[in-house]
């Protein structure tokens, strides 16, 4: 079993957590950019976090054979800080070129404000600019009204559906998107959000098209083995190996690979360790090593 | 006359990237060569376009300006075209390439970077500007081996403009990381008694760890020799590894002079030594 864990913030992650994703089958990480915990005040500590995500972080992954990949965009608590949001927003075009970005995100709503509104549809500009899908935090709090508003705002601006993935869904909120042609993502987490029995009869009653798993694992008390305990849980519950393959590596695939950046047959090669050069090549490395 | 390296590099990224690619970076490079072009803009696609394989040519070498060669082996397709990039954009500006190279530098992700450290021995003023210095710092402090690399080995920019702290600090970390540091220019001109000494210390770390120790330190140890070194220079030339004894022969060729009393074991050695190459270090040890 291959996975793609499409939604890890591993910036907050020891390098311990790779080795074990990587041992639970995960080749493939795409992370994106959040919040810090606290408020940053300075847009160049958002900065120096996009080229971590770009560089650092994309070398833990691949000394564990895990290919990394993120998201970037102005997260929906920070986008009601004006010490931030414009600073941050403007400089997001220059990484969204950038080759290992798949994806805006996570943009969306928290507490429905009218700023996180408005940089919403910001981002989703820039999304559409640069040929990217988007990847949309949903609100904890009144989830329902948040899903209703998130798919509003992107009818209101054309947004195509099928380059939208709303995550964060659980009972409530995913017969919201299913006829909507978006991407629906699920975070499972240890006592939150939604666990694994849970997810495998939402997949069993709403079947397998769209739908994502991730473990949104993050410095709260989450679980980057997630997907890969509900891949298991979906076997137990009588799904076939291809239909979990289909959720746990073809579906985020599909979607990401609408970046344009994506291609499934790189995924099968290692990633290209920085830092290994042509092994082999006795040119480069010091003699006797 | 040596080629062109643009040339070179054309050569080379023409036999490895496909058509549309090569297509999209002649519309790139002129763009550059006319100063109509952002490089920022352009530089994070170069590794789409054009791949990210090496570029298979461990033998290629291009030539600076001031008559450095410099080695391809460890180049990537990406990387030289990126380095063609630059070059084009210093045919319509060259004082401000090497600022250029520095500033792409700070705006890139990994593999960008690295095109804008390889560029910087063969970009005009490589010899006397040092604008790209900081880019070369900030990447002897990354983890990331592959920048440390691209800024220091097969590098003449970085060994003539680094401070003689820093250069050490960069040898010493290149033999650390397993990177051969006779792929660091000027090795043997800017060595001073501190790094000679420090490499002694590093080699003798790892033997007491009973990990192996790379050959080429010892003619940078020999060259500020403590009393001792001799007798272990001596013991090397008996060993397995070719590499070990030629090394150890050129580190006590340098010991002659001072230490005559070196030569009869040479010589005896010479005389049992089954590899031509150690014969031809220790003929020219001897004639030191
Ligand atoms: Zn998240």
């Amino acid at each position: 079993m291959r996975i793609f864990e499409p939604h890890a913030h591993m910036y907050s992650r020891i390098t311990d957590d790779y080795e074990q994703m990587a041992l639970a089958g995960v080749e493939a990480i795409l992370e994106p950019a959040f919040w810090l915990g606290q408020p940053r005040t300075h847009v160049g500590t958002f900065l120096d976090y996009f080229d971590a995500l770009l560089g650092w972080e994309r070398y833990r992954a691949a000394q564990y054979g895990v290919h990394h990949f993120c998201a970037i965009a102005l997260n929906p608590k920070e986008a009601n800080d004006d010490r931030v949001n414009a600073g941050v927003v403007e400089a997001m075009p220059r990484y969204l070129a950038k080759d290992g970005v798949l994806a805006v995100g996570e943009i969306g709503f928290d507490d429905m404000t009218p700023r996180e509104e408005t940089w919403f549809g910001r981002q989703l500009e820039l999304a559409r600019a640069h040929g990217l899908p988007a990847l949309i935090h949903t609100p904890h709090r009144d989830k329902k009204r948040g899903v209703e508003r998130t798919l509003d705002l992107l009818r209101d601006v054309g947004f195509p559906m099928e380059r939208a993935l709303v995550d964060h869904n659980n009972e409530e909120t995913v017969g919201l998107c299913a006829d909507t042609g978006c991407y629906m993502g699920f975070s499972i987490y240890p006592e939150t959000k939604m666990d694994e029995g849970r997810m495998v009869a939402l997949l069993q009653k709403w079947g397998t098209d769209r739908m994502i798993l991730n473990s949104a694992c993050d410095w709260g008390r989450s679980d980057p083995l997630k997907v890969a305990k509900t891949a298991l849980r979906m076997k137990r519950g009588g799904f076939s190996a291809a239909e979990v393959d289909k959720v746990v590596w073809h579906n985020p695939i599909a979607f990401f690979a609408q970046s344009g950046r994506l291609v499934e047959a790189d995924l099968d090669a290692r990633p290209v360790l920085d830092g290994e050069l042509f092994s082999g090549n006795s040119i480069l490395r010091g003699q006797g090593q | 006359m040596p080629p062109d390296p643009d040339r070179v590099l054309a050569d080379l990224v023409a036999a490895r990237a496909r058509p549309e690619g090569l297509t999209w970076l002649d519309g790139a490079l002129a763009d550059a060569a006319a100063g109509r072009a952002d490089l920022a803009a352009v530089f994070p696609a170069v590794s789409r376009q054009l791949g990210r394989g090496g570029l298979d040519a461990p033998g290629a070498t291009v030539t600076t300006a001031a008559g450095e060669e410099l080695s391809l082996a460890a180049w990537r397709v990406d990387d030289a075209a990126r380095v063609r990039l630059l070059l084009a954009a210093a045919r319509h500006a060259p004082d401000r390439a090497l600022a250029l190279a520095r500033e792409l530098y700070d705006k890139g992700d990994a593999r960008e970077r690295a095109g804008a450290l390889r560029a910087l021995s063969l970009l005009p003023g490589a010899a006397r500007d040092d604008a790209a210095l900081p880019a070369v710092l900030d990447a002897l402090r990354v983890t990331q081996g592959e920048l440390f690399e691209a800024a220091v080995c097969d590098s003449p920019y970085a060994s003539r403009h680094l401070p003689q702290l820093e250069w050490r600090k960069a040898v010493l970390k290149a033999a650390f990381i397993g990177l051969s540091i006779t792929r660091i220019a000027r090795l043997h001109d800017r060595c001073d008694a501190e790094l000679s000494s420090s490499v002694l210390d590093f080699a003798r770390e790892r033997e007491a760890a009973g990990r192996p120790v790379p050959p080429a330190l010892w003619p940078l140890a020999a060259r500020y020799a403590p009393p001792g070194l001799g007798a272990k220079l001596l013991g090397y030339l008996e060993h397995p590894a070719v590499e070990h004894r030629r090394a150890a022969a050129e580190a006590l060729g340098m010991m002659l002079p001072g230490e005559p009393r070196l030569r009869p074991f040479l010589v005896d050695h010479g005389a049992r030594e089954p590899d031509e190459h150690v014969v031809r270090a220790l003929r020219e040890a001897l004639a030191s």
